[in-house]
């Protein structure tokens, strides 16, 4: 699903759960929605964010109850919080995200311990971006907080930390493609999952509910 | 299996969520609870198929039987169609995963010819035997239906049956004789002769058609055997209590006419000599506007869309329009819910009825005088005078649209070059008309688009007996048009002829052409509407090696004595009837429409025991 796929998702299911949504003014108002930074097609997640301005103020629980067996299969509303009107728009605030990578490993543990070692030890990580100008180049490694090689009982994982929303944008497929071509390891049909999205204030690490 | 093509193929493909399932109000019925499970299939991609209204009364009314389950299947794309041949995958359904193959009925809607190519290439990837006569009772029973099934002809070898005209009752009378032909473990044949029975169904097999010398039908006989000499076409006589489906899937993706849609009635009387939806869906059947605002409440709480559209063919016309309308805008237009009415008349009255509907947003406006002469819209007996084109779009420059479409078709019967002029004089006019209202209003520029089809002669019209312009000719024609439609807030616009042309072809084919079908499919013909996909080199070569001629199909002029390859379906209009009305039009005589007129004898009322149905007072004088 795309991101507009989602965003007209969300509309209908707070159209059906009879929430009244809070219109744009003017030539062809829209309810007023805004999302946490998009999430790539084809990659799950744990964890999206979206503001809703209502026309009439509501209790969390009123909202809550009335979402429930509304949305498509696949999609839950975890949690409602009143945030006021003068709070900044979720993808300038939410700048980091968290994904874990799992799939057919075509590699052993050490090997891609050694290549994760290597490419935190670079100052500079090119990937090729492709953008509406044709392919450009573009270095990564600043938007890297953290990757690691984990394993457990379902087997092998990468998980890391990646710069997102209004300040740019790395994606975890940006990984796989610098392990690939690095190290020459491959990991074969890959499920992306993002499991968090958080605000780094420079200072803390905060929810974005907090 | 679905884990499998989620994780495996579906990351691969260009969009995935066509083929995802698990939507918003999608159905999953347990496959060993259901005695009969049919595969309802559309022979293009899912957002194109999912915009079918057909689909979703059919879906939901399957499934509202205990002992039937219905589930859905669409072209895939020709990306995961390679990942599927690949992998030797068999085409699969949308609910379960299951193979098509594992279905008892697949069925087929029929709903424009150039999608003909993709049927075969379905059942191809279903792994199921493309002829009928190659397929065995392990095999699923292949039937169709829709608009195209009038002529079903070009396609009779590939379908055990045809369902003709509404399918809402006959549908499940074909399921329960499914149902009951399982238990006894008999032939084929035995299920076939009694689907023959059933009215509105055609079992291709059972008719043999004979030629003559020179290419034309002489003979469609059934005599052998105890079906009717005519299939007729299946009407529900009332709309108003007949099956809705208030629960429609949403779909994940954005489609074609991701809407509502309420239909408001059926049927078109007003007698366009072109036009093969006015023929063959007549009466006229409205439902009331009481039916229609409870049905829009239900969808609405049960879809979230943000938009209803009022369908039919000629919304204008639904005699309880402007009250529908108003109530629905008065319900929902705070809650952001907007009513699209997608199809208008040319005429001021439409035009206050968009611009009532349009006080929550605004896009362009469309308008089809199908003619740029009166005396060409006189042949084609479309009741619009200039007078009427103008103060219609007066109307809506002064509403404040800026954005008109206009809609025309070339190649028209009797067509002159001063029919075409026309056409370039009535855009510039328009154009004129809208810079000097929008300069008044401050408003900016118009823009006009003129867009331009070729007409195509259809079977169980008036205009069957024609040919169509010739390929060459309507390449003169458009480029003509390109010529003279160059101004500064003018767009022309035109079809593919060479996909008009070969729509011609199948529209009136006979059962010959099938071969044909065949043979361009094995070559690599798909998604023929499709303009990067089509290609005449393959469609050229294939009737070439099949040894027919497209242009006998396509540009003959035919005889009211000949005996055609569709005339042994009966849609309830009379080719007596198809015949005078050719005339007319020769003659330059309109007919009126029978819901505000007298009867204009299309024979369908008496014949089939049915009548014009209209709910509201007749109020809109219409001529």
């Amino acid at each position: 699903m795309s991101h507009l796929d989602l965003l007209r998702t969300i509309q209908r299911v707070f159209r059906r759960a009879q929430l009244p949504m809070a219109y744009s003014q003017g030539f062809n108002p829209h309810p007023k929605i805004s999302f946490s930074p998009a999430l790539p097609v084809g990659v799950s997640s744990e964890a999206e964010y979206l503001d809703v301005e209502l026309a009439e103020h509501m209790d969390e629980s009123k909202i809550k109850l009335q979402l429930k067996g509304q949305a498509p299969a696949g999609m839950k509303f975890l949690e409602i919080v009143d945030i006021g009107f003068n709070r900044t728009a979720l993808n300038a605030e939410i700048n980091r995200a968290n994904y874990q990578i799992r799939g057919l490993f075509k590699c052993n543990r050490e090997d891609l311990d050694l290549c994760v070692q290597e490419l935190l030890g670079q100052e500079e990580l090119m990937v090729k971006k492709v953008t509406k100008k044709g392919i450009k180049e573009k270095n990564i490694r600043p938007g890297i907080f953290q990757l690691e090689c984990k394993s457990d009982q379902k087997g092998l994982c990468l998980e890391m930390t990646l710069l997102t929303g209004s300040e740019g944008n790395v994606r975890p497929e940006h990984i796989l493609e610098l392990i690939s071509n690095k190290c020459g390891l491959i990991i074969e049909e890959p499920l992306i999952k993002r499991t968090s999205l958080f605000i780094d204030n420079g200072q803390e690490q905060v929810s974005p509910l907090s | 299996m679905r884990q499998y093509i989620q994780n495996k193929l579906l990351p691969a493909v260009q969009k995935p969520a066509r083929y995802l399932g698990d939507e918003w109000n999608a159905i999953k019925k347990p496959w060993d609870g259901a005695k009969v499970k049919m595969a309802f299939a559309f022979p293009d991609v899912y957002e194109v198929g999912m915009s079918h209204l057909g689909l979703h009364i059919l879906y939901g009314l399957v499934n509202n039987q205990e002992e039937f389950l219905m589930e859905r299947v669409f072209a895939p794309w020709v990306d995961l169609e390679e990942r599927l041949r690949e992998e030797n995958i068999s085409l699969f359904s949308l609910e379960s995963y299951r193979p098509i193959k594992d279905f008892d009925v697949v069925g087929f809607t029929l709903q424009y010819e150039m999608s003909y190519t993709n049927i075969l290439n379905m059942l191809d990837l279903a792994d199921i035997p493309l002829r009928s006569k190659d397929r065995t009772e392990g095999d699923p029973l292949v039937i169709g239906g829709g608009p195209c099934a009038v002529n079903p002809e070009p396609l009779a070898p590939f379908f055990d049956c045809f369902l003709i005209g509404d399918s809402e009752e006959m549908l499940l009378e074909v399921l329960e004789a499914v149902s009951a032909w399982k238990d006894k473990e008999v032939d084929k044949e035995i299920l076939l002769g009694q689907l023959a029975l059933i009215q509105g169904v055609y079992v291709p097999d059972f008719y043999q058609i004979s030629y003559n010398q020179d290419g034309t039908v002489s003979d469609i006989n059934a005599s052998d055997r105890n079906v009717p000499d005519r299939v007729r076409r299946r009407v529900i006589p009332d709309l108003d209590t007949a099956y809705f489906p208030v629960k429609p899937i949403v779909p994940h993706m954005e489609v074609v006419h991701d809407r509502i849609m309420l239909e408001v009635m059926r049927g078109c009387t007003r007698g366009c000599r072109f036009c093969q939806a006015g023929m063959i869906y007549r009466p006229v059947r409205e439902r009331k506007q009481e039916t229609l605002f409870q049905q829009a409440e239900e969808l609405v709480k049960n879809t979230g869309h943000e938009e209803i559209s009022l369908t039919s063919l000629s919304t204008a016309d639904y005699s309880c329009v402007q009250p529908l309308v108003v109530s629905l805008l008065n319900k929902y237009q705070e809650q952001g819910i907007n009513i699209a009415l997608p199809s208008l008349r040319v005429d001021s009255f439409s035009v206050d009825l968009a611009k009532e509907v349009q006080r929550v947003r605004k896009s362009g406006l469309t308008l089809a005088p199908e003619a740029g002469s009166q005396r060409l819209r006189d042949v084609i007996n479309k009741n619009v005078n200039e007078e009427d084109l103008i103060s219609a779009v007066r109307g809506a420059f002064k509403a404040g649209w800026t954005n008109i479409k206009l809609y025309f078709m070339i190649g028209l019967p009797t067509e002159t070059q001063d029919d075409l002029l026309e056409i370039t004089r009535l855009a510039k006019d328009v154009l004129r008309l809208g810079r000097d209202e929008l300069k008044l209003l401050g408003k900016g520029r118009p823009m006009i688009t003129v867009s331009v089809s070729s007409f195509v002669p259809k079977p169980h019209t008036p205009f069957q007996f024609e040919p169509q312009d010739s390929r060459s000719l309507l390449k003169e024609k458009q480029e003509f048009l390109r010529e003279n439609l160059k101004a500064k807030g003018l767009k022309y616009k035109w079809h593919n002829r060479n996909i008009s042309f070969l729509e011609a072809v199948f529209a009136k084919g006979d059962r010959r052409v099938a071969d044909t079908l065949e043979t361009a499919w094995a070559k690599g013909c798909k998604f023929d509407s499709w303009d990067e996909h089509f290609s005449l080199a393959l469609w050229e070569k294939a009737f070439d090696d099949t040894g027919l001629d497209p242009h006998f199909y396509a540009n003959r002029n035919i005889s009211y004595e000949e005996m055609l390859p569709w005339d042994h379906i009966d849609t309830g209009v009379s080719k007596k009837f198809l015949i005078n009305e050719h005339r007319q039009a020769l003659k330059h005589v309109l007919t009126k429409d029978c819901r505000w007129q007298d009867c204009t004898g299309c024979t369908i009322c008496d014949r089939f025991d049915v009548a014009n149905r209209l709910w509201g007072e007749v109020t809109i004088a219409a001529d």
